[in-house]
């Protein structure tokens, strides 16, 4: 059964077809739950709120290709998770101050391999975390992250860039001397 | 398909972690990451679906309405009590005057034909006697050790319905009638010659209780005097059976 057939006997109440998505979408969101939080407890607490949202309105869903349906089912376990970080006052208080603008090099970060990255992602604090994750992994523009989070635009900005640079740091404690290619590379 | 195309459409300008969002979109990208137990989620999340979601507010929209319950009788209570029936004769205004019917008047509205005089409101009365079983002229009696019958015979009474409109009359506003004044007389004024109140209830004979049988006729404009009558009526005299 495609994915198509199994969204439409889904919206009728078909267990089947609702556990066949489940299986098929529930590690990738899993992942997701697990970027944002860092227990992976309340990951799957906020996992099975997000199937349970996203089986309850699927009636409103309409099937346009299987990247919506991606799309559209991650939209609602970011929305997810980050009210349980409301929830739980999670985020950090920062004051609005003017973001440095940081550049990254590409090549050694490109090199990282998923795992790696995750790693790096999760140790980073929650506040830095969740902007990092909104802005360079889902997309967000710091306008829409402000909305969403509460929060002023240039402090999203700032948290984004404190959370680049703890990265660099992270990078240089894991032996990864790519300031040192950067600057052989520019020479 | 793409996995650029399952990401959140954004205008921005790919910087430096571009490849990371790329490696991090992939479905497969972090098996680790996975549940590690799909079948207990599924089922944890399978009975939360079945289940039916709270209504919101319902012990508080319960307590509300159990208030209400209980306040509007107080209230009609409380009100009654601080009126203390002062409210009553504005009722009694508002009710529309009795009518007088004046012969020869035209009805002065249409309305429904009003009843036969056979299908009104009779007044209730006592059945008639149920004739003698026996012939007529001839006293009903009843032999030792035979069952006597009583057979009752219910009187055909026709209730008006409400929905019908009373008969056409002509309204004319009643006067309110006098207040009769009575006169105080003395016992002497009213007959001389007569006995004195405790001589009238010292002649006092005890009161009979008759129960007809439906034998005979037993009306109260007929003479008791015949003594085949009193063989068909049953006699209790209850002041002596009580003693």
């Amino acid at each position: 059964m495609n994915i198509p057939e199994q969204i439409q006997d889904a919206r009728s109440g078909n267990a089947a077809a609702q556990k066949a998505l489940f299986d098929h979408l529930a590690d990738p969101m899993m992942a997701l739950c697990c970027r944002y939080l860092k227990s992976r407890q309340d990951a799957e607490e906020v996992l099975l709120d997000g199937f349970y949202k996203f089986f309850s309105h699927l009636k409103e869903f309409r099937y346009q290709g299987e990247a919506a349906l991606h799309a559209w089912i991650k939209r609602i376990m970011v929305n997810e998770c980050l009210m349980f970080l409301r929830r739980r006052h999670a985020f950090l208080v920062v004051p609005e101050m003017t973001a440095d603008e940081v550049s990254t090099p590409v090549e050694p970060l490109a090199d990282l391999s998923a795992a790696e990255i995750f790693d790096l992602i999760v140790q980073l604090p929650v506040g830095y975390r969740t902007v990092f994750n909104l802005h360079v992994i889902e997309g967000m523009e710091h306008r829409e992250i402000a909305k969403v989070l509460g929060i002023a635009e240039g402090t999203s900005k700032s948290q984004l860039s404190k959370a680049r640079v703890l990265l660099q740091k992270m990078l240089l404690q894991k032996g990864i001397n790519y300031v040192k290619r950067v600057q052989r590379n520019s020479q | 398909m793409s996995n650029e195309s399952n990401e959140i459409p954004s205008e921005r300008t790919p910087d430096a972690f571009a490849a990371w969002r790329h490696k991090l979109a992939q479905p497969e990208a972090l098996p680790e990451q996975g549940l590690t137990d799909k079948d207990a989620a599924w089922d944890k999340l399978f009975e939360r679906l079945g289940e039916k979601p709270p209504r919101p507010l319902f012990g508080y929209r319960a307590v509300a309405a159990c208030i209400l319950i209980l306040l509007i009788p107080a209230a009609r209570l409380f009100q009654d009590r601080t009126t203390g029936g002062k409210d009553r004769p504005v009722a009694e205004k508002m009710r529309p005057a009795p009518m007088q019917a004046t012969p020869g008047v035209l009805p002065t509205r249409q309305g429904p034909a009003p009843l036969p005089p056979a299908k009104m409101l009779k007044p209730r009365t006592r059945p008639a006697a149920a004739p003698a079983p026996t012939t007529p002229g001839q006293p009903a009696t009843i032999a030792p050790g035979q069952l006597a019958t009583i057979t009752l015979q219910p009187a055909t009474i026709t209730a008006q319905p409400a929905s019908v409109a009373p008969p056409p009359v002509t309204a004319r506003p009643s006067k309110p009638a006098p207040k009769k004044q009575w006169k105080v007389v003395d016992w002497n004024e009213l007959d001389p010659g007569g006995p004195r109140p405790h001589q009238m209830a010292a002649n006092r004979q005890p009161s009979l209780l008759r129960i007809g049988l439906g034998l005979g006729n037993t009306g109260p404009g007929e003479s008791t005097s015949s003594s085949r009558e009193d063989e068909s009526r049953l006699k209790l005299n209850l002041t002596t059976q009580n003693r």
